[in-house]
Parts: structure tokens; sequence; C-alpha cells
């Protein structure tokens, strides 16, 4: 899953861990979250999007997900 | 943060308990076990091995606890690497604590064993060893992938 945290840690300057401690995770979670290793659990997206101000919506890009529902591969 | 300091505390408490016992152990074992002498010196040497290898582990985290006892920043940091959801889900993935806990009920079983059955002895050690393996390389390989 595609993600604009990478983006918006640069334009808010700070790093994977400081993002991390704020929301309650290891650098290595925030890594795999941004380069979509590792789809972040419900709880953990609405944190991060709650840090930058913004909606879940926002900050994780759902298209695949919804290309997937509509048949498309 | 409180409840999580009173869980290192806790834990603190266990370990310094193991480590009186496993240091009783391993300085009284030799004069214990001298009229049974009978037994395979390899049993006695791995059980010796074993308390002796558990006992570093168990100073080593220790150690890290009481530090974290007195920063709150180290305790915070030691919180979010337990609590870390992926870690978690790795460690899952790995059959963890489950596995290890089975390998090392197996080691202790086999120490028993040993002084019965050679044979015994060996399986059970092999056993725990590849147990422990697999789900080493298992969280690994889910640490680099996920």
């Amino acid at each position: 899953m595609k993600t604009k945290i990478a983006q918006l840690r640069k334009e808010k300057k700070i790093s994977q861990e400081e993002l991390g401690k704020a929301v309650g995770v290891t650098r290595q979670t925030i890594t795999s979250i941004e380069v979509g290793k590792y789809i972040a659990s419900l709880p953990l997206a609405y944190k991060i999007a709650h840090y930058f101000d913004l909606s879940i919506e926002e900050v994780f890009d759902f298209t695949d997900l919804e290309e997937n529902e509509n048949g498309k591969f | 943060m409180e409840n999580f300091k009173k869980v290192l505390k806790k834990r603190i408490f266990w370990g310094r308990l193991y480590a009186i016992l496993a240091l009783f152990i391993i300085i009284a074992g030799p004069l214990i076990i001298a009229p049974y002498r009978q037994f395979d010196e390899h049993i006695i040497s791995f059980t010796y091995g074993f308390f002796i290898g558990i006992e570093f582990v168990v100073l080593t985290n220790l150690i890290k606890y009481q530090k974290a006892l007195k920063n709150s920043e180290k305790a915070q940091n030691l919180y979010i690497e337990e609590t870390d959801e992926r870690t978690k889900a790795i460690r899952a993935k790995a059959g963890m604590p489950l596995l290890p806990i089975c390998s090392l009920l197996m080691i202790t079983a086999s120490m028993i064993v040993g002084y019965f059955s050679n044979a015994a002895f060996i399986s059970l050690v092999i056993a725990a060893l590849v147990q422990l393996l697999i789900s080493g390389f298992i969280k690994i390989y889910y640490q680099k992938n996920m």
C-alpha cells in the first residue's frame, strides 16, 4: 500500500525515529510502512494521520484496494 | 509508563531470583553430584553450560531493565520495542513465545532424561535446537520482507 508518509515527514522535517516515537512504533516499522512492505493497522494509521492533522485517506493510498474491489488486477 | 515500570520491577525481581538460584547450582552443583559421578560427563557438562548460558542472558536483561528504570527515555524506547505492532506480528509468525518455551521445556526434559538414556537426551536436544533454528529463520525472513 502506497503512503504519503515520507513526503509529509520531509515537509515537517522530522525523522522516521521521531515519527515512530510520536506514534508508538519503531523506526523500522515506519520504514516498512513507507516502502509498502507493511500495512499499518487501523489504530496505527489513525495515529499517523492524526499526527499530520490529516485524514487516513489523505495519508494512505487506497487506490489498489478500490481497483481490486472493482475486479481489476 | 508507570504500569510498564511496575512490569520491569517484577521482571527484575524474578530475574534476580533465577540468577541467585542458577549461581547456587553452578557453584554448589559439583559438591551435590560428587557422590553420583557414575553419570556421563557430557550430561553434567551440558547442564552446567545450559545454566551458565541462561544466567548470562538473565544478567544481560537485568542490566537492561535496571537502566530502563533509571532513565525515562530508555524505558520509553524499551516499551516501544516491546509493543511495536510489526515486531509483535513478526514474533507471532515465528511462533514466539510458545516455540522457545517448548524448546526450553524440551531441553529441561533432556537434562532429566539424560541421566537415564543417552539417546533420548541427544534426540530431545537436537529437536529443541531445530525448533529454535526454524523459528529464528522465520523471524529473520519476515524482518526483511515485512
